[in-house]
């Protein structure tokens, strides 16, 4: 075990934990941030994607050690009320079914928007293409990034 | 309108109460749409009649429903209470839906799957929007002194032609819950539909985009602990765990071994024979419990030829299930 500064959503929080402890988990179960999910554990579905330092990130092989005042970001962290310009989208296109890998598709598109504000249909598809949805709102969200983008 | 005879029986499936708060608390078998033949349901469990999934009506006029189906993707939870709404003529951005919580004993058909879920909901859920809407209807016929035939009804508000008095259901509804039941009610014309028939946005959107905890996973509660269960390769049963390593793990609170199916239990269609004993760890956090369980040394035994007996829709029958295979 180990205190850990952190640094999530604009907050300085300590955590008393295993330094290999991968972040997704500090997020769920340390700070209770569930918002942030977990699906296959080894990088591959994207459902666990936050932002650090404004890159997108896969929080479930991330450990905690790495992260030590690094400024994170997750989905509860985007706006106060739900109206980050992508989440607003995300509603105008009533993008999500089930919802289950939402959190990580927007916090990838933030990511993505944040470096590339105009992006291409090309450049949506490279960008997203690692984050899995089974009930298969692709289009979607292509839709939404391209309504987030001209916002 | 057409004119129905509610089958809805005030006796087994109706309770109409006063919300605590004010208003009407109008609750309904989910059951009693899913009934598909007289022959069956006679065999129908006593507890499917229970008292299971309700509609609240608020004196702000917002209305609740429970929705009993989880929700996997479909929509489903968007859609059952669109049927209701319409039926009881509400505008639909006064509509609140809550998830019923997992209670398969008394829900006929809490999953998801079979797209039967429209299809069995559809009449009880517009025959219970309509006897909420009756009652309001009589609510506010007795309260202004008029026929209720003369009392129409949109997007939540009640009126009354030749005099021209108006309420909104709120208005009505701590009276309308002190009402008998109506025996007769009448049920929209198809033309008549305000919202089935048209799209409307995912319930939980905004949950969702916000990340509110929505999933089973991402519940909580005082004093919740971490399980994980190390399954067995297919037709394979454990033989022996040594837990040792596991067990001195931190966070680490328990290893044991589960039979997944009592020895007496007679399996449905749906049950396989597949991992019918498993490993668990119990721990205190997710990460620590992960690790335990890689760190469990599991022997694993081929399951022998068996023969198991399965009451299924086709009826009680003995089925051959070949060592280390599955039956389904």
């Amino acid at each position: 075990m180990a205190k850990i500064n952190l640094d999530i959503n604009g907050k300085k929080q300590v955590v008393d934990v295993d330094p290999k402890t991968p972040m997704l988990w500090v997020l769920r179960d340390h700070l209770n941030l569930v918002g942030t999910k977990y699906g296959c554990g080894v990088a591959q579905c994207g459902a666990c994607t936050i932002l650090l330092e404004g890159t997108a990130v896969r929080s479930c092989m991330l450990p905690v050690s790495q992260v030590e005042n690094k400024s994170i970001t997750t989905i509860e962290g985007l706006s106060e009320n739900g109206d980050h310009p992508v989440q607003k989208a995300w509603l105008e296109h009533d993008v999500a079914q089930c919802g289950y890998c939402q959190a990580g598709q927007i916090m990838t598109a933030v990511a993505l928007l944040e470096k590339n504000p105009k992006p291409s249909d090309e450049e949506i598809e490279a960008a997203l293409h690692g984050n899995i949805c089974r009930c298969g709102t692709y289009l979607r969200i292509k839709a939404a990034v391209k309504t987030a983008a001209q916002s | 309108m057409t004119p129905v005879k509610t089958t809805i029986s005030r006796r087994s499936f109706i309770k109409v109460s006063a919300l605590a708060g004010g208003g009407m608390m109008l609750s309904f078998s989910w059951l009693a749409g899913c009934k598909p033949t007289p022959e069956e349901a006679l065999t129908l469990p006593k507890e499917w009649f229970e008292l299971n999934s309700y509609i609240k009506i608020g004196e702000n006029g917002i209305v609740t429903l429970m929705a009993p189906n989880p929700e996997f993707g479909s929509n489903v939870k968007t859609t059952l209470p669109m049927i209701l709404a319409d039926e009881l003529d509400i505008d639909w951005k006064n509509v609140i839906v809550e998830q019923a919580d997992f209670f398969p004993e008394r829900f006929e058909r809490q999953f998801t799957g079979g797209s039967q879920s429209v299809r069995q909901g559809w009449k009880i859920l517009r025959e219970a929007g309509a006897i909420a809407r009756q009652m309001l209807v009589n609510a506010a016929a007795k309260t202004w002194n008029v026929s209720a035939d003369d009392i129409t009804t949109e997007a939540g508000i009640l009126h009354h032609k030749s005099s021209g008095k108006r309420a909104g259901y709120g208005e009505v509804a701590s009276q309308a819950a002190t009402l008998p039941l109506p025996e007769n009610i009448k049920l929209k014309e198809i033309k008549d539909f305000t919202i089935i028939g048209t799209s409307r946005k995912n319930v939980d959107g905004k949950s969702i985009v916000t990340g509110k905890p929505l999933f089973g996973i991402d519940h909580t509660q005082e004093g919740m602990l971490i399980a994980m269960i190390a399954h067995p390769p297919f037709g394979m049963r454990v033989k022996s765990v040594d837990d040792s390593a596991a067990r001195s793990m931190p966070g680490v609170r328990d290893v044991f071994t589960i039979k997944t199916l009592a020895d007496d239990y007679e399996r449905n269609g749906f049950d396989t024979t597949a991992f019918t004993e498993l490993a668990v760890v119990v721990g205190n956090t997710t990460w620590e419990v992960m690790n335990a369980k890689k760190a469990l040394k599991i022997e694993w035994e081929k399951i022998s030829d068996s023969n198991v007996v399965v009451n299924g829709r086709a009826g009680k029958q003995t089925v051959r299930v070949p060592g280390g295979l599955e039956s389904t």
